[in-house]
Order: structure tokens, then C-alpha cells, then sequence
């Protein structure tokens, strides 16, 4: 039998066995694509709380959180994670949004004192998760004990990174940054504790099976972030911030147009597919993944018709609709 | 967002102040207890439309500063805020409804529900 820690990363391998690792183990997946900035300044945090969607007035080192960036019509500029911690904020932004957002600071910078620096290509990004994911990093000496949205710096082996415990993919897992000569060393010694190594592909099919939204799938200037479900990452109370009054307005008089949903397929459909109740369009497939029974997927439905356990088609195939999980867990209760 | 351009042959590259808002903004001056001072006018990142309006009392203009002097104020714009506010005249409306400075910007494609952001 193939010890799968140590095995090569093979663009032909099972995702299944993959996906097996992120849900019963613990998996370590290569972010390269995702941007990372450092932002820093008196007036860093200021600047993000009036042009995003969750509370910024403070921030204190250590802790994290997100918030959606959005434009004066609230359309999603970019979802980001934000860390204070070195002095500043560390920013993690969707894959190929770092420059998106460097941009729309910098638009929107008049007398503060702020500075953004583009670590996207200096600086690696391995997320690392699954149910023992603790275990993993307590095998390796460090942050066993992370709170969640918790972010510190640390060591591995002589690799100064920064660990920074959050919701990624859709789950519960750790981000490790830190300078890019240092990223084989920390990569092997997580695989050496026992984390699987595994592809992007397959950390895709976590993100859907999660129901976790992605920009230009299931949020971006298309729509507002409420569609995409990211309350958890919206103030109702923060006051004013651009797009606040567009965001209030769909909420007070429920005019939300459409509503993410899981969706359950007994035939994988491709993206783009339409969604049907007796015939008629009630949403589209934004996002989906085989699976051993099927496909699941994510969806943008109508509101009327965005019920969990409804029964419809896609693409001539019966579908259930479900709630997505990262909603679920992040969502405020009533 | 598009920077605005710089102007058109219907908006004049300056901003005014009304005799009536020049008088507010002296009689604030007064309060502070100033004989002299320059309006700092500028516009920032936020509020729901994107921008909003900035009013300050400064003691004097800064280096890059585009200085503008009618109805005895001396008003200072940084550039960056300037290519948003060209055209712009500053007003004040009093009374017990009045809603203080209003800015009645030319740029301004859309604006909040309060008026005090705008979007271009």
C-alpha cells in the first residue's frame, strides 16, 4: 500500500482520496494563487472598516476576521481575511485579487496614512486542514491551542511563518505564511507530521462540498454579498460603509433576489446549467464536483424557490437543493 | 470607478463658495476663536456611495495644496480630492431643516440617501 503522505502529487491522482484526507484527516494544500498583502499604517483598519461590509474600528494584534469589500451599488469587490498581527494587517484576498484590491485602496486613499505592500509572489501560503489538523501542528511544535480567527507568529523548524487559525474552504483549518525560501521546509515537515498533501483540484471540491462561495462564481461584481450568503462577514451595525445603504435596504424590505444553495446531483451538470421547477428557470449551477454519487454543487436560486430539500432538475437531471454548510456555520442566529 | 475628467467646457476648474456658506465658515473661525484660517475642503473613501465630503479648519494651506480665495476664504483642496470636487460649489442651507454645508458637485453621478456621499 502507498503511503499517501509521502506520496508524489500526481495530476491523475483520485481527488476522492483526496477529499478522504481534508474530511477524516488532515490535508495540506499549496494557496499560491490566493494574494496576500500586508497593509499597514494609522489609518489602515479606518480605511478598510468605511469601504467594507464588517466592523474594523478595532482590530487588536492576534486576532482576525473577514469582510467583504464592496462598491457603492453593493456588487462584491473581493471577500478578504484580514489578521492583525507584525504591525499591521495581514490580507488574504481570492486568487488573483491581490492587484483588484491594491487598486481599490489606493483609489480610495486621499490623506491617510496607509501602505499596501503585494506579498502574493514573495510570500507562500499553505492551509492545512481536516479534523486533525491540531494534531498535525502539535507533531510539529506550534499553535496547537489557536482560537479560532486567531493569528500569531511562530517557528517551524528555523522557518519564522505567520499561523492564523480561520474558516478556509468552507472549514475550520490554518493558514501558514511566510517567506517563499521557506515554503519546502514547512511543507515537508507538516507532511511529515502527517498531513496529506493535496492538489488544487481537490481543495476545490472541498471549497463546493463546504458551500463555500467563490469570487466570480458565486459573488463579484455581478451581485451583492448577501446572495452569497456572507452574513457572517456583514455588521448590521457598524453604521455607514460603501454599499451600506443598498445592503440595508435589500435586507429591511427582502428584496434579495437570489440565495446560495447547495445542490445535490445525481449526474455531474456543467457550470452554467439552469435550474428548473416544472420547466421553468428558477437558478444556475455556479459551481460543482464529481462525487462518488453524483456531483454536488453550488447554486444561485431565486429566493421563492430556494428551499432546502426541494426537488428540481438541472440540465434534464433530478437535483435536491440543500443548505450550504458554510453558511450555516457562519450565518448569525436569530 | 473612473477618475472624473478633469473638466468639460460646462464645469469651470474651481471650486466656489457662497456668500452665505463664506459667512458660516467665518462665523465658525470666530467660535474657535480665529482671526485667520483656511477651509480644508476634500472628499474621502466610505459612506454608502463611495466618497464623502471632508470640511476641516486648518491653520494654513499644505505645500501641494491648490488654493482658492473668494468671499474672504482662503480655501485649500489636495489634489487627488480636487479632480473630484472641480465644479463644485459650496453652499449652506440654515434653519431648522437645513441640512448645514451641502456640497453641489457637477462629478456627482449618484448620492446616498443623506446626501453626504457620492459616487462619480
Amino acid at each position: 500500500m502507498t503511503d499517501v503522505r509521502s506520496a508524489p502529487l500526481d495530476p491523475e491522482l483520485d481527488h476522492r482520496h483526496e477529499l478522504l484526507a481534508l474530511r477524516e484527516a488532515a490535508a495540506v494544500v499549496d494557496q499560491a494563487s490566493a494574494g496576500r498583502l500586508f497593509i499597514s499604517g494609522a489609518d489602515a483598519l479606518d480605511l478598510l472598516n468605511r469601504l467594507s461590509t464588517n466592523k474594523l474600528e478595532e482590530l487588536p494584534s492576534g486576532n482576525a476576521t473577514s469582510t467583504v469589500i464592496t462598491n457603492g451599488d453593493a456588487r462584491v469587490v473581493d471577500l478578504v481575511a484580514l489578521g492583525a498581527l507584525d504591525g499591521g494587517l495581514w490580507c488574504v484576498t481570492s486568487p488573483g485579487y491581490a492587484q483588484t484590491v491594491v487598486d481599490w485602496l489606493d483609489l480610495y486613499t486621499f490623506a491617510e496614512k496607509i501602505a499596501v505592500d503585494d506579498r502574493t509572489e514573495s510570500a507562500f501560503q499553505l492551509t492545512l486542514s481536516g479534523p486533525s489538523a491540531a494534531t498535525v501542528l502539535t507533531q510539529i511544535g506550534v499553535g496547537a491551542t489557536l482560537a479560532p480567527e486567531e493569528i500569531v507568529r511562530t517557528i517551524v523548524g528555523d522557518v519564522s511563518v505567520v499561523l492564523w487559525r480561520r474558516m478556509t474552504g468552507g472549514a475550520d483549518g490554518y493558514e501558514l505564511i511566510g517567506e517563499v525560501a521557506g515554503r519546502d521546509a514547512v511543507l515537508a515537515a507538516l507532511v511529515r507530521a502527517g498531513a496529506v498533501r493535496v492538489s488544487a483540484d481537490a481543495w476545490e471540491g472541498y471549497r463546493i462540498t463546504n458551500g463555500m462561495p467563490a469570487i466570480d462564481a458565486e459573488f463579484g461584481l455581478f451581485n451583492n454579498p448577501l446572495e452569497a450568503r456572507l452574513l457572517g462577514a456583514i455588521s448590521e451595525t457598524k453604521g455607514c460603509y460603501t454599499g451600506q445603504e443598498v445592503i440595508a435596504r435589500l435586507q429591511t424590505y427582502a428584496k434579495i433576489q437570489r440565495w446560495l444553495m447547495a445542490v445535490e446531483l445525481y449526474a455531474p451538470v456543467a457550470v452554467g446549467t439552469t435550474l428548473e421547477v416544472d420547466g421553468k428557470r428558477v437558478g444556475e449551477i455556479t459551481s460543482v464536483v464529481a462525487t462518488d454519487t453524483g456531483a454536488s454543487g453550488l447554486a444561485l436560486v431565486a429566493s421563492k424557490a430556494a428551499i432546502a430539500g426541494a426537488a428540481l432538475t438541472a440540465g434534464g437531471a433530478y437535483a435536491v437543493l440543500r443548505e450550504p454548510a458554510y453558511a450555516l456555520a457562519t450565518e448569525p442566529r436569530e | 470607478m473612473e477618475y472624473p475628467p478633469m473638466t468639460t467646457a460646462q464645469t469651470p476648474l474651481t471650486i466656489t463658495i457662497s456668500e452665505n456658506a463664506a459667512d458660516h465658515v467665518g462665523a465658525f473661525m470666530a467660535a474657535e476663536g480665529r482671526d485667520s484660517g483656511t477651509l480644508r475642503v476634500g472628499v474621502k473613501g466610505g459612506g454608502c456611495s463611495g466618497l464623502t465630503y471632508v470640511l476641516d479648519i486648518v491653520e494654513r494651506p499644505r505645500e501641494d495644496d491648490k488654493v482658492i480665495t473668494q468671499n474672504g476664504i482662503t480655501l485649500a483642496v489636495d489634489k487627488k480630492s480636487y479632480i473630484f470636487l472641480a465644479g463644485t460649489e459650496l453652499d449652506y442651507s440654515g434653519g431648522l431643516n437645513g441640512k448645514g454645508f451641502i456640497f453641489n458637485n457637477p462629478n456627482a453621478k449618484k448620492a446616498c440617501g443623506c446626501g453626504t456621499s457620492f459616487s462619480v
